[in-house]
């Protein structure tokens, strides 16, 4: 890290090798879909690259380029129009969702929606968290300062955005098949 | 309790459901772990453990792509190295005369000495040139003393002073990535609006030139004019065409250092703000 930070190339080219595959993983979720995780992870990879002399050391590197990676991605999202910016506030009312939207929903829950989906389905606000606390494994702090949300708020999103994922994902919600490549943390 | 919590329904989340889910986390305190023991956490906990194993489910990255983001990723690196240090200097960690560019003060000095100049030449004229006195007394009004003349000459020079003595500062300021100060947001975004107004049409273009060519000039090498100017890369950040941008500026809004960018959208003139911080869009408005 030091090294990178210092300027030495070989230094930064292995750093942004380690961390790829957990940054893709992370823009891959809240993306939900290839194509556009591509971009935001490589406009997340030059972010880090720039900011890199910013990072001071008073966070643990992976959450300082998490906190970068998952803005990237947030932003990249947003430019695109993929969703709404403006669905942050805690009390998230889905059910303002316009009835074509809600028959959408409701049919996709009948459905069994694939997790890309029912990412998808979920807000932002929701979207985050879970996809920091259990793909990219951190703690709550951690999350908190990544997102910039309280502890509190962070216990309760996931939590309510775990539920929402049970419920579109369906009653016969397995376990993924072992035989997909995983990212596991 | 309720059945099937979802953010979809505001107001108290199901206790149950927040116990399992911070639980499964380890982040539960002593107290609730003895209660996630009850059969109905539990059951929240295996539905939440299975969530949470098909989110990690990740497709891995398309072949190619790991060295595909890297190479450009250590383009911008390289480019990093080539110009400007990738932390920025706060504006006033070096004394004022430090950060004023020496072009600028070359051009400063290059006015007074031609302001001098003309000064010098009036005098000369009122003592003794008739004709060069009186076409420009003519062109002031027609004084004829000698007397009377001695005052406008002096007016003229200390309002021609003043004038270069503000937009020298002005050049000065945007020269050193200057960082203007804002209480909030929509003062910054009322501040610009009303600058954009005031200047709309021929006043603004330089604006745009001047800011965005001081950019270009981080990536050449210029470090003078790299400090402080937009350390994320705000247009290429927001993806904006350049042809589009009216405006970018580093500001302070609060305590925050950021870089406002105005665009021309399609739906009228838009500012985004970008933190340097985090190089994310920190606020957005029309103007």
């Amino acid at each position: 890290m030091a090294a990178a930070q210092g300027g030495d190339r070989a230094a930064m080219d292995a750093l942004l090798r380690r961390h790829h595959e957990r940054i893709w993983a992370v823009c891959r979720r809240l993306a939900g879909n290839d194509a556009d995780a591509a971009d935001a992870t490589q406009e997340a990879m030059v972010l880090i690259v720039r900011r890199i002399g910013t990072f001071d050391g008073r966070s643990r590197f992976t959450t300082w380029a998490h906190r970068v990676a998952t803005n990237a991605c947030l932003d990249e999202l947003r430019r695109r129009g993929r969703r709404s910016a403006d669905q942050l506030p805690d009390d998230v009312d889905g059910g303002r969702a316009t009835p074509d939207r809600r028959e959408a929903l409701d049919t996709a829950v009948s459905e069994r929606l694939a997790i890309d989906d029912a990412l998808a389905a979920l807000p932002e606000a929701f979207r985050a968290p879970i996809v920091l606390r259990d793909l990219a494994g951190h703690d709550y702090a951690d999350i908190a300062a990544v997102l910039d949300i309280p502890i509190g708020t962070v216990r309760s999103r996931i939590a309510r955005g775990r539920a929402r994922l049970a419920e579109l994902l369906g009653p016969g919600n397995q376990p993924a098949a072992p035989d997909r490549p995983s990212t596991r943390p | 309790m309720t059945d099937s919590p979802t953010p979809a329904e505001p107001g108290p989340i199901d206790a149950d459901v927040e116990l399992a889910s911070a639980h499964l986390d380890g982040e539960a305190g002593t107290d609730e772990r003895a209660r996630a023991e009850a059969p109905e956490v539990q059951a929240h906990l295996a539905t939440f453990a299975s969530v949470a194993d098909r989110v990690r489910d990740v497709p891995p990255p398309p072949g190619g792509l790991l060295d595909d983001h890297v190479a450009r990723a250590m383009a911008a690196f390289d480019d990093g190295a080539r110009v400007a240090p990738l932390r920025r200097s706060p504006v006033a960690a070096r004394p004022w005369w430090q950060r004023i560019p020496v072009g600028a003060v070359a051009a400063a000095l290059v006015v007074v000495a031609l302001i001098g100049a003309i000064g010098l030449a009036s005098t000369l004229d009122d003592d003794g040139d008739d004709t060069a006195t009186s076409t420009f007394d003519a062109g002031d009004g027609g004084v004829d003393s000698a007397d009377d003349a001695a005052p406008d000459d002096g007016d003229a020079s200390a309002g021609a002073m003043e004038e270069s003595t503000t937009l020298d500062a002005d050049a000065q300021f945007d020269a050193m990535g200057g960082r203007a100060a804002y209480d909030g947001y929509d003062a910054l975004a009322d501040d610009l609006a009303a600058q954009l107004a005031a200047g709309d049409g021929d006043a603004e273009a330089p604006v745009a030139e001047s800011d965005v060519s001081t950019t270009q000039s981080e990536r050449s090498g210029d470090e003078d004019a790299a400090d402080g100017v937009d350390p994320c890369g705000a247009v290429g950040l927001l993806g904006l065409d350049p042809a589009d941008v009216v405006l970018v500026r580093p500001v302070l809004v609060g305590a925050d250092e950021a870089t406002a960018v105005v665009h021309d959208a399609d739906d009228g003139r838009r500012l985004t703000v970008v933190g340097d911080a985090t190089c994310a869009v920190t606020f957005e408005r029309l103007l």
